[in-house]
């Protein structure tokens, strides 16, 4: 539109708006910032806080201002934070792990799941939508029931459900053998639970993009229709993709977390942010840090993607802009 | 268009259909699953099992147990296995929770949506539309279960301004009855208002731009006639879609959190806990009832773009 | 035969102090000072979780006992006072105690005459065995405790007769015959899944809502299954020896733990069935000192089990190791103080519990894991890798995490899994996954020892499919021990039992114990906390004796 320079690919053009974007960028920033703190977990670990995630022993002593403090009071209070290298943001439940380590590998836990779930919903929508989409007929119809399916399933009754039967031993599907305490549990089910939420708006562009031009002429041309799919529909599904991905992994973070918090997400004894503010609600009372701080944590991270996101989206729909460029 | 419809009726029966089949069948493969050993308490003795399986038909075939199941919930009759109460008596005298819950929540989330929608749109690229959208987006990036504790325990318990969770019948004391849900919809409407306030916003400047638009300008009206006459009317129609259809999505058990964290004692709630025990009849009955809202208005929201876009119903 | 163990349901655990001693004890004497006096009639709200059924022959929960013993008088009955003398039988429904002859065989009992249900019908002799009928072929949760009675292992229906009960409507005589003798039999017709309810209105299956009348210091409505009920005085009801309670009504309400806490602590409701949460208690503890108190009732054990049959706890070194290392405090913190530790296995107040010295070092004190390693390489099985099992109920995943950390710590490698806590029992008890160490507790249906043991650790135990016996012990001299003592006078042969438990803990260290826990008695401003707490062994809380202060 207006005043945009002719000769720039549409990818350009968004990048050179989503640029002009300062409060979008900051957050991005704001996003990679903890991401990159929650990478650096094991500088914290091993040289500040001298305690591993799953480590702690609650009969153990920490010396503040030359005090020693029980980490764990008689009556099962953990200490609260002593703005030293150890127990820095104070202990996180009655058996005396560090919070601030557990909340970095927490971080990291919630990140990779969010991550991986939000690659594997992108990958099965994609190949999902464009099937639909560009063969119709009965194939559409199958996979669009199959997306109702999910669609309509109540997601936290799924979760605790499949979550109960993974608890106990795992699945095993021959060559894929998933362990009850591997982290692929809740990864798939938060990506499953999302493919719709992708697959539909792929389906809807894949119906429009298969009756342009280019694709005719490609079909005139006597493509198969299995290269017409990936070499000529899939590049023009990058923006959807680009736009869509990071919202999917700020959801997939938040749905982390209601697994963690009913306690069928990540197994413990490794943390994740949603079980820590699990642990954290019930201590509110004496210890207030220790629902609220993996909170902000988790709203941080999540809320630099959700804002960043939102800039890729206007950056790429153009439209939404027009004020701006008027 | 008459064959567009009976497709898609039947469509949604075959999805919920299938939908009934999956919960059933998790239930049945889930490991400790069997309901004959938790209603025997902790030690079973094998014929105490094997009586309780013969009173509740545990012993015949899974076909058949799927057969009977759904043959109660459809005549009202399943109870479930761990308190044995009539499950469908239970949504009955839970849904008013839930339904108030959803659409107090609705109405607050909508309110506030089109307030900042327009405000961010009018002031468009502005510190105003950064600052709201970002205010807005926070709400989005809670864990409703986390903001819903906090505020249970800081205004509820500690501050005393609100009550601390539970839920008082419209009929008992209408003001109560506000006064208890006030902190509920708060915080479910939350969780929609920058999203629909980000999609209300870019539905402005869309339409903004639009003929129509530029004629009324050219007619002299002020830009705030313009903005509510023209513009605002158009905007909303595919976020009222939208708004049906996440509506049907927290009666079908989107709110269930939120019931939780606020004591509500809703159909989310009752489902929560029957879950937990695996308490498969209500567990069933209440999958069923909430994706029926959320397919039936998926149907309905096909069926009125199929009306008005003619190339929908080919494909 | 054995016992099933009455469940603590839902919600979680914290707590405080251990104080080892029944609390605060004064019982009837209302003397005692600052108790705010004893006031008759008044209303008062309960919060609950609420029972999970309401036929007293289909629950399992204390929170259904709690309420329905105040509806339901079985043929004889538990005292209503504070303490340890909670757990003596006095008659109820009957004229007397049982008159017990051929051989601990036969029990003769007599109705007390002209008694009228609270829906005014006659109680009558043969309604028991209506009861025991519907009990067993119900498959009630508590059957197997009447399974003695000859003939009941026959019955199909309710339309068939058990042999082993006659009774005689005009005399209002009873005649039990078992199979062979059972000194539990007494508690088992103490308890309220043995109570006759009119055979008109008790159906042969669950009776809900309304379930059977009774008769009791209360009648109950139940104006919805699942959200509330009320508790309101019986004044027809008179029977020597047991309280006509002093509340006028009783409303109970469900509502969440947190919630229940904050509630009584503001008075919004007068007392809650369930026990303070994550830290509240610590709070409420800290708060309102003479509103709350903790007992360890009813009697229970908290231990680990060592699955026998497989490594590394099939070495008995391995076993004595992890005994060796616990340190009960780190336990105490986790379970918020309210844990009384303890290195035997028949809990305080049960017959057969004898303090003594523990050879595993001081009960209370810290674990020995330099003894611990060297027992564990001993055993040959050092490197090896161990999964401990947990349940996901409050504080549970941390005593998981802290047995983890321990197993880890003398030598093994170390895995935890936790299980949701509605699935756990039914599969730690399956041979077949092999779970080799895991938390389980114990709460005493009555304080007989057998209740504990037959369960526990008999080999009898093994053959019902989950099994309580999760240490997988087939031991024939306990066998054998076990099955003689339960025919004899509990009290007569109670150094007998704690030979048992020095064999069981100290000898073949079959299972790890650790502790009691305390429950909590938590009141609101206007309750009489200090003399009308009710706490009881068998009831937990006696609602015949909540007042409000004067």
């Amino acid at each position: 539109m207006g005043t945009e320079p002719n000769g720039l690919g549409p990818g350009r053009l968004a990048l050179r708006r989503l640029r002009r974007n300062r409060s979008a960028l900051a957050f991005g920033v704001l996003f990679m910032v903890i991401v990159a703190l929650c990478v650096a977990a094991p500088i914290w670990s091993h040289h500040f806080a001298h305690i591993g995630p799953t480590a702690g022993d609650n009969l153990s002593q920490v010396t503040v201002d030359g005090k020693k403090k029980d980490v764990v009071s008689p009556d099962g209070v953990p200490i609260g934070p002593t703005w030293q290298g150890r127990y820095f943001l104070g202990a996180a439940d009655g058996n005396g792990k560090d919070l601030a380590v557990r909340l970095l590998y927490g971080g990291r836990n919630s990140l990779l799941i969010g991550v991986g779930a939000a690659l594997i919903t992108t990958v099965v929508a994609l190949i999902l939508g464009i099937l639909a989409g560009f063969l119709r007929g009965a194939v559409d119809g199958v996979i669009s029931r199959m997306m109702d399916i999910v669609w309509a399933f109540p997601v936290i009754l799924l979760g605790i459900a499949l979550g109960t039967a993974f608890a106990l031993g795992g699945v095993n599907l021959g060559v894929l053998t998933i362990g009850q305490d591997s982290k692929w549990v809740p990864i798939l089910i938060i990506a499953i639970v999302y493919v719709p939420y992708m697959g539909r708006p792929i389906r809807g562009q894949v119906l429009g993009l298969r009756e342009r031009e280019f694709v005719e002429a490609a079909r005139a041309q006597g493509m198969r229709p299995l290269r017409l799919m990936f070499s000529e529909i899939l590049p023009n599904l990058s923006s959807t993709v680009i736009v869509f991905f990071p919202l999917m992994v700020a959801n997939a973070i938040l749905l982390e977390a209601a697994l963690g918090f009913v306690g069928v997400g990540v197994r413990p004894p490794e943390p994740s942010w949603g079980t820590l503010i699990g642990v954290g609600v019930e201590r509110i009372q004496t210890g207030p840090h220790l629902a609220i701080v993996p909170g902000v944590m988790l709203v941080l991270a999540v809320l630099g993607l959700n804002v960043f996101g939102d800039g890729v989206r206007d950056a790429f729909d153009p439209r939404s802009t027009i004020r701006e460029e008027r | 268009m008459a064959r567009f419809i009976i497709r898609r009726l039947l469509a949604m029966v075959l999805v919920l259909f299938a939908i009934s089949v999956i919960t059933f069948l998790i239930f049945q493969v889930i490991p400790g699953g069997d309901p004959a050993v938790r209603l025997a308490g902790k030690q079973p003795m094998p014929d105490q099992l094997a009586r309780i399986r013969a009173q509740y038909g545990f012993d015949k075939p899974i076909l058949v147990q799927y057969a009977r199941t759904m043959k109660e919930i459809f005549t009202g009759n399943i109870t479930s296995y761990s308190t044995q109460i009539n499950v469908v008596d239970e949504i009955k005298q839970d849904f008013p929770r839930t339904l108030w819950l959803a659409l107090g929540a609705a109405l607050m989330w909508m309110g506030f949506a089109v307030a900042f929608g327009l405000y961010t749109a009018m002031r468009a690229g502005a510190i105003g539309d950064r600052v709201i959208t970002v205010i807005a987006l926070v709400g989005v990036s809670m864990p409703v279960f986390w903001i819903g504790a906090l505020m249970n325990y800081y205004l509820g318990f500690k501050a005393g301004i609100f009550p601390n969770g539970g839920y008082v019948i419209f009929g008992q004391s209408p003001t109560d009855w506000i006064y208890h849900l006030l902190m509920p919809w708060t915080a479910l409407s939350l969780l929609f208002i920058g999203i629909y306030s980000r999609l209300l916003r870019s539905n402005l400047l869309d339409t903004i731009n639009e003929d129509y638009v530029r004629t009324a300008r050219a007619k002299g009206l002020t830009e705030r006639q313009i903005l509510t006459r023209h513009v605002l009317r158009n905007s909303l129609i595919p976020i009222v879609t939208l708004w049906g259809l996440d509506f049907g999505a927290v009666l079908g058990g989107g709110a269930i959190l939120t019931e939780v964290v606020f004591d509500l004692q809703g159909v989310g709630q009752y489902a929560y806990e029957s879950v937990k025990q695996l308490d498969v009849p209500p567990v069933l009955t209440i999958t069923m009832f909430g994706a029926f809202f959320i397919v039936v208005l998926n149907t309905f929201v096909d069926i009125v773009y199929a009306f008005l876009d003619p190339r929908i119903r080919v494909s | 035969m054995r016992g099933i163990g009455r469940a603590l349901a839902v919600t979680g655990v914290a707590g405080a102090l251990s104080a080892g001693v029944i609390a605060c004890g004064s019982g009837t004497d209302s003397s005692s000072s600052g108790g705010g006096g004893k006031k008759t009639g008044g209303s008062i709200r309960i919060g609950s979780v609420l029972p999970d059924k309401y036929d007293p022959t289909q629950n399992q929960t204390i929170q259904a006992y709690q309420a329905n013993q105040t509806v339901y008088t079985p043929l004889t009955t538990f005292k209503h006072v504070q303490g340890k003398g909670g757990a003596t039988i006095i008659p109820g429904l009957a004229e007397a105690l049982p008159k017990v002859s051929n051989g601990g065989k036969t029990y003769k009992l007599k109705l007390r005459s002209g008694l009228k249900y609270s829906d005014g019908s006659p109680v009558k002799a043969s309604d028991f065995e209506n009861t025991i009928k519907r009990l067993v072929v119900t498959g009630g949760p508590f059957s197997s405790f009447v399974n003695p009675i000859v003939g009941v292992d026959k019955l199909k229906s309710c339309k068939d007769d058990v042999k082993g009960i006659v009774t005689d409507d005009k005399t209002g005589d009873i005649t039990i015959n078992l199979s062979q003798a059972d000194t539990k039999f007494p508690f088992a017709i103490s308890e309220t899944w043995t109570a006759p309810t009119p055979a008109d209105k008790s159906p042969c299956k669950g009776q809900e809502n309304p379930p059977p009348p009774g008769y009791g210091a209360y009648t109950w409505k139940i104006q919805n299954p699942s959200r509330q009920f009320t508790l309101t005085k019986n004044t027809d009801f008179n029977l020597p020896g047991i309280p006509k309670g002093n509340v006028a009504k009783m409303t109970v309400v469900k509502s969440s733990v947190e919630k229940m806490t904050q509630d009584v602590e503001t008075g919004k409701l007068d007392f809650m069935t369930e026990d303070p949460t994550g830290d509240q208690l610590p709070e409420v503890r800290r708060r309102y000192k003479d509103r709350i108190s903790l007992a360890p009732t009813p009697p229970n054990i908290y231990y680990f089990f060592l699955n026998v049959t497989v490594p590394p706890f099939n070495k008995i070194e391995a076993r004595k190791a992890v005994n060796y290392a616990i340190d009960s405090r780190a336990l105490q913190r986790i379970f918020s103080g309210r844990l009384d530790p303890t290195c035997n296995f028949i809990p305080k107040n049960v017959i057969g519990h004898k303090d003594g010295s523990c050879p595993y070092g001081d009960a209370a004190g810290a674990g020995d894991i330099a003894m611990a390693r060297k027992l564990v390489k001993q055993s040959g099985t050092a490197g090896q890798t161990v999964t401990m099992w947990t349940n996901s109920k409050s504080p549970r995943p941390d005593i998981g995490e802290y047995m983890r950390t321990l197993l880890k710590k003398i030598g093994y490698k170390a895995k935890l899994k936790t299980l949701d806590q509605q699935v756990y029992f039914d599969q730690v008890g399956q041979k077949r996954n092999k779970a080799q160490i895991g938390f389980t507790d114990w709460f005493m249906d009555f304080p007989h020892p057998s209740d504990l043991l037959e369960p526990s650790v008999a080999g009898a135990a093994l053959e019902s499919s989950p099994t309580f016996n999760t240490s997988f012990v087939n031991d024939a001299t306990l066998n054998k021990k076990i099955d003689d003592l339960v025919k004899q006078d509990p009290e007569k042969v109670a150094d007998q039992y704690a030979d048992l438990d020095k064999y069981i803990v100290q000898d073949k260290a079959y299972l790890a114990p650790y502790g009691t826990e305390q429950s909590t008695s938590f009141f609101s401003e206007r309750m009489n906390a200090k003399e009308c707490a009710g706490v009881h062994p068998v009831y937990k809380n006696d609602f015949l004796q909540f007042c409000l202060k004067k």
